[in-house]
């Protein structure tokens, strides 16, 4: 039996040889319990695939950046160390290299603006930075979220890049814009208070405006652009590319900055992550219908503890911690 | 070459300085090097993420030096494993012994166990999650990663009869328990 289940994934993997497919194609032929086995295991292999390419494509772009500043400094030191030189001549050449040095220097810092320094920022869950931009924009980034900011702004424009959620008191400056860019659109700000929802596992990407005023440039081709009124949200599906604008709660909003926890007769499926961020915990359901309960509840500053019991007791949920994951399931 | 081409095929692209092809194996590998080192490297850990990119650096910067005499995933996977194991040494812990757990006796996976998730629908990620610590890595390398049993024996210093059997045991559990807990519960 070994063999057969490891020969079946093996065929699914596309790694037999054409005397090892006949043999199977024999086996599965001969019987309706081999048929059926050859199945389940199919339906297995398809549902245990996981792969998700996102991180490894953000983590190239970071090593390329590496990769293409390392070059530049090496053909910098090749062209400065060639041809052999007489004792004598070593102190004119020193000189005149640090000359050449000096002056190719300028020269670079004009026509080719060196690569900015970026600096990253990043919180794990449960956790929350207040960050300060050199410009005086003041940042709070929540949980499981990073960004991205260049050292010194140039002089036309502000731009930074967030991966996750983060709310912006941004420094007003009519003449340098200040651009959030997220994987799916970008924000671009004169001066205002706004909040920026961009995780990645989320389906949904949304930019809600407490103050002043923003326009939403879509990525892409066409390059979209909505414009947003204070107390207005702009969701953005990733999945169907459906814009939306509404008006917002910004209760439910810009909760996690004060480690608020509100819902509102929504699908603990849909708070999940919400909880996740808040406590570092992966919840797991025990079916749909788990998932699918809805609740009412407000939790401000609340331990995991409290949180899990009132949605067990509201809900009638049984819970169970494991470690860093809760499992929940109704009760009968 | 393209994405489907094969590691050798890459490699030999890399060795003559095509990002591209560098690009194509860091992807390639990368999710399966951070599942690899996050279960070498105290929990929980941000460090993973540094160590598989600087890693690929040096690779990048020595390419053209670099001998590979086994395969190149099995030299992915291994040179990840010492950098770990410098990490530890430089921040003087000890290392964790990885091969006292696969000469144990591996966890069997009772039928009492089974029983009681029996009536829950479950999802697979949940549980592929079950699965001892070692055979889950074996059987994401396999399955995710497309790395062959004799790489993946190599890259864990064990025989191709141990990584089959971990293979067994993972694909018979994940098959039983799936089907008893979806034909029961009629979902």
């Amino acid at each position: 039996m070994e063999e057969i289940l490891l020969l079946i994934t093996r065929h699914l993997a596309g790694k037999t040889s054409e005397q090892e497919e006949n043999w199977l194609r024999g086996w599965k032929d001969s019987s309706s319990v081999n048929r059926q086995t050859f199945e389940e295991v199919k339906q297995v292999w398809l549902a245990s695939y996981q792969r998700d390419d996102t991180a490894a494509i953000h983590a190239f772009q970071r090593l390329d950046k590496k990769m293409q500043a390392h070059k530049q400094q090496e053909t910098c030191i090749a062209t400065a160390g060639t041809s052999p030189v007489s004792k004598s001549r070593r102190f004119a050449l020193i000189a005149s290299l640090t000359l050449i040095f000096i002056i190719s220097g300028i020269f670079y810092k004009v026509y080719y603006p060196s690569e900015p320094v970026v600096i990253k920022e990043f919180t794990a869950s449960g956790q929350k930075k207040e960050i300060r931009l050199p410009d005086g924009t003041k940042i709070l980034l929540a949980p499981q979220s990073e960004l991205f900011y260049p050292k010194d702004f140039t002089a036309e424009k502000r731009v930074v890049e967030l991966q996750g959620e983060a709310y912006f008191e941004v420094s007003k400056n009519p003449h340098r814009p200040f651009i959030v860019r997220t994987a799916t659109l970008d924000v671009q700000v004169l001066g205002t208070h706004f909040n920026v929802n961009s995780y990645k596992k989320n389906s949904i990407t949304s930019v809600s405006l407490m103050e002043g005023k923003v326009k939403v440039l879509m990525a892409g081709d066409d390059g979209e652009e909505y414009l947003l009124a204070p107390g207005q949200e702009l969701s953005l599906n990733k999945l169907n590319h459906q814009v939306y604008q509404h008006e917002f709660d910004q209760e439910s909003t810009t909760g996690w900055m004060t480690n608020t926890l509100l819902i509102k007769n929504e699908k603990l499926g849909q708070v999940a992550e919400k909880i996740s961020q808040l406590y570092g915990v992966k919840l797991i359901f025990a079916d749909q219908a788990t998932a699918d309960t809805r609740l009412y509840a407000r939790f401000k500053n609340e331990s995991l503890l409290n949180v899990l019991e009132t949605i067990s007791a509201t809900g009638n949920i049984a819970y169970r911690i494991e470690r860093n994951k809760v499992y929940l399931t109704l009760k009968n | 070459m393209d994405i489907n081409s094969t590691d050798n095929i890459i490699w030999n692209h890399i060795v003559d300085g095509e990002e591209k092809a560098f690009e194509i194996l860091f992807i390639r590998y990368y999710p399966g090097l951070i599942r690899y080192a996050k279960n070498l490297l105290p929990y929980p850990s941000d460090e993973a993420e540094d160590i598989i990119t600087d890693a690929f650096f040096k690779i990048w910067q020595q390419r053209e030096t670099i001998n590979i005499h086994t395969s190149v995933v099995s030299y992915l996977f291994i040179t990840v494993r010492s950098r770990i194991y410098d990490f530890y040494r430089a921040k003087r812990m000890c290392v964790p012994v990885e091969d006292a757990l696969d000469h144990a006796e591996p966890e069997y996976l009772i039928p009492d166990n089974l029983l009681v998730y029996k009536e829950l629908c479950m999802e697979m990620e949940y549980l592929i999650s079950l699965l001892p610590k070692r055979t889950r890595l074996i059987y994401q390398m396999n399955r995710n990663d497309n790395i062959t049993y004799k790489d993946i024996a190599v890259i864990l210093d064990i025989s191709v009869n141990s990584v089959k059997t971990h293979m067994y045991r993972a694909i018979s559990f994940l098959k039983e328990s799936y089907y008893a807990s979806h034909n029961n519960s009629g979902c």
